[in-house]
């Protein structure tokens, strides 16, 4: 009991000096927020929820597709963060701990749901002739300053796509390209050996660019220097 | 040199700066030679670029004020709490 209050002391007084000092919401370490929490110190508790809350909602949201299902898994992860913090053994960081908890209970929210059509890799995949070249053309829809529209729906292209990819695989390209993980830090949260995760990773951005392109070309406004209207 | 398949192969390790240098360079001399290579690279990293934009949702504030109750309520009727 005097060590949950020394520590919750030590919390409260670092994290108040900190913001009267600086004026700031900045978080405080990962190792003090373990220990606050520890302790069951409120203000540990509120800095956890503002360090990761809105990341794992994304994550959750990102993962299930659905907003229900992602605020659902939020409850689940931070429950599980804040009653399994004494197991917390700091070999992985606090927030790369918190992110496969957070994958796993949202993988698991889809798990039987999820459709068991086989993806058709080959339709979006570039194709090569047998001396390694591209077989099609390759149009360039990639950004340009007259396509605003364009891009508006490419997003919501990019949606579906995401929608369509297997929940291992969203997780993959989610955990690095949107929360920003470095690849062993996405291969640790989902369990995965760095080559394996890389392997998922460029299959998983293969085919949404495919999808993309597939959209760009059926729009008809392709032409070899980019988009035309 | 390298053909436009390894190119694609490389794709990802390349703009993720994971390329060895002497690869890296191969492969950028490709790029400078193989129109069809510039534009699958343009249109990857517009790709990595749009998903971010699309996967980037706000969190609703109701949903935090639900949350804080969901685990007030459900860390009280534990052994500890961490409310005020």
């Amino acid at each position: 009991m005097g060590i949950r209050q020394s520590a919750r002391r030590i919390f409260s007084r670092l994290t108040a000096s900190k913001s009267a000092g600086a004026q700031s919401t900045t978080p405080p370490p990962d190792e003090l927020l373990v220990a606050g929490l520890r302790a069951g110190d409120p203000g540990a508790f509120e800095s956890l929820l503002a360090k990761y809350e809105a990341r794992m909602y994304r994550l959750a949201l990102g993962i299930t597709r659905n907003s229900a299902d992602a605020e659902e898994v939020c409850q689940d992860v931070f429950l599980m963060v804040l009653k399994s913090i004494g197991e917390f053994e700091g070999k992985s960081s606090l927030g790369t701990w918190i992110y496969r908890i957070a994958t796993n209970a949202a993988l698991m929210k889809i798990r039987g749901k999820a459709r068991s059509v086989e993806l058709p890799w080959d339709e979006v995949l570039p194709r090569f002739s047998q001396e390694g070249s591209h077989l099609t053309p390759v149009p360039d829809w990639s950004k340009d300053p007259e396509a605003a529209l364009l891009q508006t729906e490419l997003r919501t292209v990019l949606g579906q796509a995401l929608e369509e990819l297997p929940g291992e695989y969203r997780a993959v390209v989610l955990l690095r390209d949107v929360e920003g993980l470095p690849t062993d830090e996405a291969a640790n949260a989902l369990g995965l050996t760095v080559p394996a995760l890389k392997a998922r990773l460029h299959r998983g951005r293969l085919f949404l660019r495919g999808r993309l392109g597939e959209y760009a070309e059926k729009r008809g406004r392709l032409t070899p220097k980019g988009i035309a209207e | 040199m390298i053909t436009c398949r390894e190119m694609v192969d490389l794709l990802s390790d390349y703009v993720d700066g994971h390329l060895e240098p002497t690869l890296a360079r191969q492969l950028e001399a490709h790029l400078r030679g193989c129109t069809e290579c510039t534009a699958f690279l343009r249109t990857f990293k517009e790709t990595l670029a749009l998903a971010k934009e699309a996967a980037c949702e706000e969190m609703p504030e109701e949903l935090k004020v639900r949350l804080r109750d969901f685990l007030r309520n459900n860390l009280q009727r534990g052994r500890s709490s961490p409310t005020t």
